[in-house]
């Protein structure tokens, strides 16, 4: 082993020391009379806490290693693609998480799918809701979570200089034992740890590249490369016409304020917390995470010649920086997928553990030491399996999964989460919408070439659809029946 | 910087920092008007 695998031994090693320093830390939020320590934090998060979790779990590794290399192929479009992330983070928290946290904590919700069924009015209807509204989470966001462990895998192996379902264990084990102990406020804190070290690496890598070269020269360069890099035509990879990449602002929007792993967050925030310092906090670390695709620019003007665009965020470290740097980046790029995969990991363990339970059987213990161990065990449980189902994976089409799975979701979710928070619909126009939206999402993306954001899109028009069209159709057979 | 997607990166950045600070400074004169 050389010097700087053994220097990155050394960092993992001390780094999750301190992550699972930080889960039994926060693992005072956890009580065993009430559920909402375990998987909402105590609702005790603060508005920066608050933030580096939602910005976080939004930047996945695609923003580190996906997107440079789209940039290196397409050019600037994906900076501005990309980008569309920060901003739309900021108007979720700004303009819409108040309202959700404000009725959650009023219902009681602890959980996404907990917030559909009591906000539909609860009871039976509200159970099978719930119910449903857990298994669509637990079948996507599993995918979701099976394609960020293998590649958080493939790039500790390369890291650490191990095999790659080793190197998988070692990643997801720690993840395991800090939310098994601390819930999601273990999340929540190491997820502030890890996005101080994926903006602290981004600035690196913006310092290294802006000190290096001369502004108008890379411009310059990269137009005698192909004019099309700056000024491009189309908006290819996201579609034939210029406007085409601003779709990806309605959709991150969404991503941010419908997805059960983000909009979770909403209902841990303190009751009191100022939405408007979190959306400070938002919109300087999304600002600064949005940078990284610049890499791609970088490499195309200046680096070597790539055989595949992918490489363009390894071969920059390995060409432009120290390795001990590179090596320190690499943590940090590691980081991002471990913070997107935690926050899956505690919502699926949360829909199985939590919803399920309660909405198949109306009896269930609710706020009792034996939630809190059912609660823990479906952490470790499903953990493993999530590692197990990697390990049977195809070895290829990390970024379609985790399109698959979080598009899909968005566009089941958007009429019962979103739209419910500001006109109630019934419960079988929620479930409608809920099964609309998966269909066609899911269907679209999986049988035809359609783009990665409009296929989710048109799912979540289709599902809004239904959404209001049954409301109002069952809500008025409702009413004659009353009358 | 004579590329419209670079111009329109950084305008967009201005915008979202200035809702981000303006909405900061709206709401805060507003919760000390109310106090």
């Amino acid at each position: 082993m050389d010097f700087y695998t053994t220097l990155n031994w050394g960092l993992l090693i001390v780094t999750f020391a301190v992550m699972i320093g930080i889960g039994v830390w926060s693992g005072k939020t956890v009580s065993d009379s009430d559920e909402g320590g375990f998987l909402l934090a105590g609702r005790t998060l603060g508005p920066f806490v608050g933030a580096a979790t939602i910005v976080a779990t939004g930047f996945s590794g695609w923003g580190f290693m996906g997107s440079p290399g789209v940039a290196y192929e397409f050019g600037a479009i994906e900076v501005l693609g990309n980008f569309f992330f920060a901003p739309a983070m900021m108007v979720a928290v700004l303009y819409f998480a108040s309202f959700m946290q404000k009725r959650a904590l009023t219902m009681g919700s602890n959980t996404i799918p907990e917030y559909i069924g009591q906000i539909h009015g609860g009871g039976s209807g509200g159970r099978l809701l719930q119910g449903v509204s857990a298994v669509i989470t637990i079948v996507l966001l599993m995918v979701f979570m099976v394609s960020q462990i293998k590649a958080v895998g493939l790039l500790g192996a390369s890291w650490l200089d191990i095999e790659m379902t080793t190197s998988a264990w070692i990643m997801i084990s720690v993840i395991i034992i800090y939310t098994m102990w601390g819930g999601l406020a273990a999340v929540a804190w190491t997820d502030t740890v890890m996005v101080c070290g994926m903006a602290l690496g981004a600035i690196v890598i913006m310092v290294q590249m802006f000190t290096s070269v001369d502004v108008g020269e890379w411009v310059a360069k990269l137009n005698e490369i192909n004019p099309s890099l700056l000024n491009p035509e189309t908006a290819a990879p996201y579609g034939d016409s210029k406007g085409s990449v601003f779709l990806v602002f309605p959709y991150a929007f969404l991503f941010a304020a419908v997805l059960p792993y983000m909009a979770v967050r909403f209902l841990a925030f303190r009751p009191k917390v100022k939405m408007h310092t979190v959306g400070i906090y938002v919109a300087i670390l999304g600002g600064i995470l949005s940078l990284i695709p610049l890499v791609g620019l970088y490499m195309r003007a200046y680096g070597p010649e790539l055989a595949q665009a992918d490489a363009a965020m390894p071969m920059y470290l390995q060409t432009f920086l120290h390795p001990a740097l590179e090596g320190l980046i690499t943590l940090f790029i590691i980081f991002a997928m471990q913070s997107t995969a935690n926050s899956m990991l505690q919502t699926v363990s949360a829909a199985t553990s939590h919803d399920l339970r309660l909405a198949l059987n109306k009896n269930a213990d609710h706020d009792s030491p034996h939630a809190l161990v059912v609660n823990r065990v479906a952490v470790v449980a499903l953990g493993l399996l999530s590692l197990f189902m990697m390990m049977y994976a195809p070895p290829f089409m990390l970024s379609w999964l985790g399109i698959l799975g979080s598009g899909t979701l968005l566009a089941a979710m958007i009429g019962p989460v979103f739209i419910s928070t500001f006109w109630q619909g019934t419960v079988p126009g929620a479930l409608t919408a809920m099964i609309v939206g998966f269909f066609t999402s899911g269907g679209l993306l999986l049988t035809t070439d359609i783009g990665w954001v409009e296929g989710p899109l048109i799912g979540c028009l289709a599902s809004s659809v239904c959404y209001f069209v049954v409301s109002m159709a069952t809500r008025r057979n409702a009413e004659a029946r009353r009358a | 910087m004579n590329s419209w997607v670079l111009e329109l990166f950084l305008w967009l950045n201005g915008v979202m920092f200035a809702i981000a600070f303006g909405t900061y400074l709206k709401r805060s004169l507003m919760n000390d008007s109310e106090q």
